[in-house]
């Protein structure tokens, strides 16, 4: 056994009903050591950092802490070992303080029999902790809820120090952050790591991997394919060759050339709203084009897009399709007029996770195979199959539950739905956050056909290499404001270095 | 640097706090009822506001601790109407004139509302053990446990009320009052005692901290290592604690127990709980507001008597006030956001 290991895993398997999710998996780390893990979705990660984490319990294999074996039968004996485990869906109490939140379960008492919470020494702790990990000012006395999305992981990342954690994990930490507090974050990282503290990493984003990793272990399908050290040496190629055994140039498909710039199916005019969350927003959209919207997040990408749903209020705005205008705007009225949009989060706006495929699919196409609101089961039968071949949904059960369906399926199950109704304008919000990279590549395959078929999208998103991999035109936005265009160059690029400026707000 | 509040802040600071903009919405509403119709400052209308008031107050403040951890209990009138059959039917037997068993009335009649608590405490037990072992909905659990109460109730009394004849001690609490606090009614002194009891046990209290967790936040409670199952069992027993407590001012109040003496308690200790500024999807509790909220129904139900509206518009107006109440903040919510 080495000593010198802060964490040592080995031969951990852990199988679910019809998947083995941990194949004999092995992993170590070091004190004073960031560690990533990387893998497509269902490759494991998620089971692994459960399996530290007291929430799955493994079926073989040991866990090694400090050379001794431990037993992690429930989150709490985690905590005790610690591990502080920062996961993608914080556990937060919003209606207590931030304080409260540190130290649930672990409060400070005054008086006799320790039943009455001591507030004052909680927040004094606490906004000690908070200040440690660069925080400025912290008011540890308000409720978590008036913490933004990045407080809320410091507050996380605080709550696990204040257990005295020497082991981190961070499950994808920077999907929900903006690229300054990506910043803020990887600093409050290195500190850690400089004080000897073990950090597991789990990102998508293979920058961020390169540029804090001391080592990284690609899982796939529940197996380590490989462990190496970074010393500056590696590149992206390196990390999705690990991940896949595929190299990036096929990532995205030659773009048809399906764009009639002659014909405007969708145009908006002067969006604005008083907020300023959107300012004074034009856009036209062509036939068959795909037009990228760029930005960082809070640029007001998804607000624009959900103002022109009617899901948001705005002051002005004039929109038309096809040539019409649409002066009500609402889900139900533009999908009778042709356009559907694909929210950004898929699984609190674009399905409903209770329910099976079929009824999924259905919901808007009852019309289809239904007289006089009943509906014809036979007809509804072959259409969610025909639906359902189109798409190349798997599995290919129409009775599941859309919750255990992975991500890009469930991209597919929404996308599905719609085309059903032949839309002529699909607005599709970060259509492939958070789904593994086969299902990615699958996803933008269906977007350049449809547009063979006449089909016009608007593709927003926050990855640079995706919209400049697939759009015909990327408009980026920066405080609310579109503030420019961009088209492919002779040779077919775009100028990345220009869009990022363009994204900061440092174009002149 | 001590930044100066200006007026619009502690405008704010008002508007934000439920309990303030409850003490303010009372006040003009009094003035208001004061200048409409002289009945209402007389010292009979305010010791019969405080009669019909008090006993709903307490009950509330049980449903109030439900609400924080996210639940509902909707047997909390039925748990008042058993205790109190018990505890009249316990004061029959043993403490009428020497007692046969206590041998002084003082003491019977102390064990007796201890007894009430008790009951009360049991049935919570019940309802909690129940919800947590079936893993069933707090709706269902407690609308079963309702009937079933309700059921055995029935089958004790059959039907008939157990009226108290003759001790002196619940007569007097029922009826009388201090005469030199302005004939301020015993009952009333209930109220306080719950208040401050249920406001310390919420606000100030680990396991009031535990409770609203619960109900913020389920899972990171359970992670946090909190034996969730046992915190909802104790917020079931407080709350029948306070519904056996309530039953004692009820039975006083009546001079007996039956089947049908709470009446509609449950649902109206939901609405007061709402009003108070306690969220139905838990995480926060305000008993204060609670109480504050209760005694506003009440506040219209006896103003709108006393201003001779059509008796059977006084319901509808309570179901108003409670939906433009939350309404209203829903609203304010969506427009500061």
């Amino acid at each position: 056994m080495d000593n010198n290991m802060l964490l040592e895993v080995k031969d951990l398997s852990k199988a679910f009903p019809g998947v083995q999710a941990l194949d004999h998996v092995s992993f170590d780390l070091k004190a004073g050591e960031i560690h990533c893990l990387i893998g497509e979705n269902g490759a494991g990660k998620s089971t692994l950092i459960k399996c530290l984490g007291g929430v799955n319990i493994p079926e073989e294999g040991d866990i090694f802490i400090n050379g001794e074996k431990v037993n992690i039968n429930d989150p709490l004996e985690s905590v005790e070992e610690g591990i502080g485990i920062i996961y993608q869906e914080f556990n937060l109490v919003p209606s207590l303080s931030v304080a409260e939140n540190i130290y649930l379960a672990r409060e400070d008492t005054k008086g006799k029999g320790k039943f009455i919470l001591d507030r004052k020494s909680m927040q004094e702790k606490a906004n000690a902790i908070l200040t440690d990990i660069g925080f400025r000012n912290p008011d540890s006395s308000v409720m978590m809820w008036t913490y933004r999305t990045s407080q809320q992981q410091m507050v996380e990342i605080g709550k696990a120090l204040s257990h005295d954690s020497k082991i981190m994990v961070f499950d994808e930490p920077t999907a929900v952050l903006t690229e300054r507090e990506t910043r803020n974050l990887f600093d409050v990282i290195k500190k850690l790591r400089e004080r000897g503290i073990g950090i597991i990493y789990i990102s998508h984003r293979l920058d961020e991997v390169l540029e804090l990793a001391d080592r990284v272990t690609a899982l796939k399908d529940g197996k380590v394919t490989g462990t190496v050290v970074n010393e500056g040496n590696l590149n992206k190629d390196d990390l999705v060759a690990m991940m896949i055994g595929r190299k990036l140039e096929a990532y995205y498909p030659d773009r048809y050339d399906t764009v009639d710039p002659d014909t405007v199916v969708f145009e908006v005019k002067n969006l604005t709203n008083a907020a300023g969350t959107f300012k004074n927003i034009n856009f036209q959209l062509h036939k068959g084009e795909i037009l990228g919207f760029s930005g960082l997040v809070g640029a007001g990408r998804t607000e624009t897009m959900k103002a022109i749903l009617g899901e948001y209020p705005y002051e002005t705005g004039e929109f038309y399709i096809n040539g019409e205008q649409m002066t009500n705007p609402s889900p139900f009225n533009w999908i009778n007029k042709g356009l559907a949009m694909l929210p950004e989060d898929r699984k609190a706006e674009g399905l409903v996770l209770g329910m099976n495929v079929a009824q999924n699919i259905s919901l808007p196409n009852f019309d289809k195979f239904s007289k006089h609101g009943i509906v014809d089961l036979k007809a509804q039968k072959q259409f969610i199959k025909e639906t359902m071949d189109k798409m190349t949904v798997q599995p290919k059960d129409p009775d599941r539950l859309a919750v255990y369906f992975s991500g890009g399926n469930q991209q597919k199950i929404i996308l599905a739905k719609w085309l059903a109704k032949n839309p002529d304008v699909l607005i599709l919000d970060e259509p492939t956050r958070g789904i593994d990279v086969n299902a990615k590549m699958e996803i933008y395959k269906i977007m350049n056909d449809l547009t063979t078929q006449g089909i016009s999208i608007v593709m927003v998103s926050s990855e640079m290499n995706e919209l400049m991999g697939m759009c015909d035109r990327i408009l980026v936005m920066y405080e609310g404001e579109l503030c420019a265009e961009f088209t492919r160059d002779e040779n077919g690029e775009y100028s990345e270095d220009e869009i990022g400026r363009a994204q900061a707000g440092a174009l002149s | 640097m001590e930044e100066k509040k200006t007026f619009k802040d502690i405008l704010m600071q008002i508007w934000h706090s439920r309990e303030a903009s409850l003490i303010i919405v009372l006040i003009i509403l009094s003035i208001i009822m004061s200048i409409a119709t002289p009945a209402f400052t007389t010292k009979e209308n305010l010791i019969s506001f405080i009669k019909q008031c008090a006993i709903g107050c307490v009950a509330s403040m049980g449903q109030t601790f439900i609400v924080a951890s996210a639940n509902i209990d909707l047997s909390i009138g039925e748990i008042m109407n058993m205790s109190g059959i018990l505890m009249a039917m316990f004061i029959k037997a043993f403490t009428v004139g020497d007692g046969v068993l206590i041998g002084n009335t003082v003491w019977g009649t102390i064990v007796s509302w201890i007894l009430a608590m008790i009951i009360g405490a049991c049935l919570g037990l019940l309802n909690g053990v129940l919800l947590t072992k079936l893993r069933l909905p707090a709706f269902i659990i407690t609308l079963g446990t309702q009937y079933i109460i309700r059921g055995i109730d029935q089958v004790i009394t059959k039907g008939y009320p157990v009226t108290i004849d003759n001790n002196a001690i619940i007569h007097k609490i029922g009826v009388g009052g201090v005469e030199a606090l302005f004939g301020t009614p015993y009952l009333f002194f209930f109220v306080p005692v719950a208040a401050v009891v249920g406001w310390f046990i919420l606000d100030r209290t680990v396991l009031g901290n535990h409770i609203k967790a619960l109900g913020g936040n389920e899972t990171a409670a359970r992670l946090s290592g909190l034996d969730t199952s046992k915190l909802r069992v104790i917020t079931y027993v407080i709350c029948g604690i306070f519904a056996g407590y309530s039953a004692i001012m009820m039975v006083a109040r009546l001079n007996s127990g039956s089947v049908a003496g709470a009446g509609n308690v449950s649902m109206d200790a939901v609405a007061a709980t709402v009003v108070g500024g306690t969220s139905m999807s838990g995480g926060n509790g305000s008993v204060i507001g609670t109480l504050l909220g209760c005694v506003l129904m009440q506040f219209i139900k006896t103003s709108m008597v006393l201003l001779q509206v059509n008796m059977y518009w006084q319901t509808a107006v309570i179901g108003v006030v409670l939906i433009a109440v939350c309404g209203l903040d829903s609203l304010t919510q969506k427009i500061t956001r």
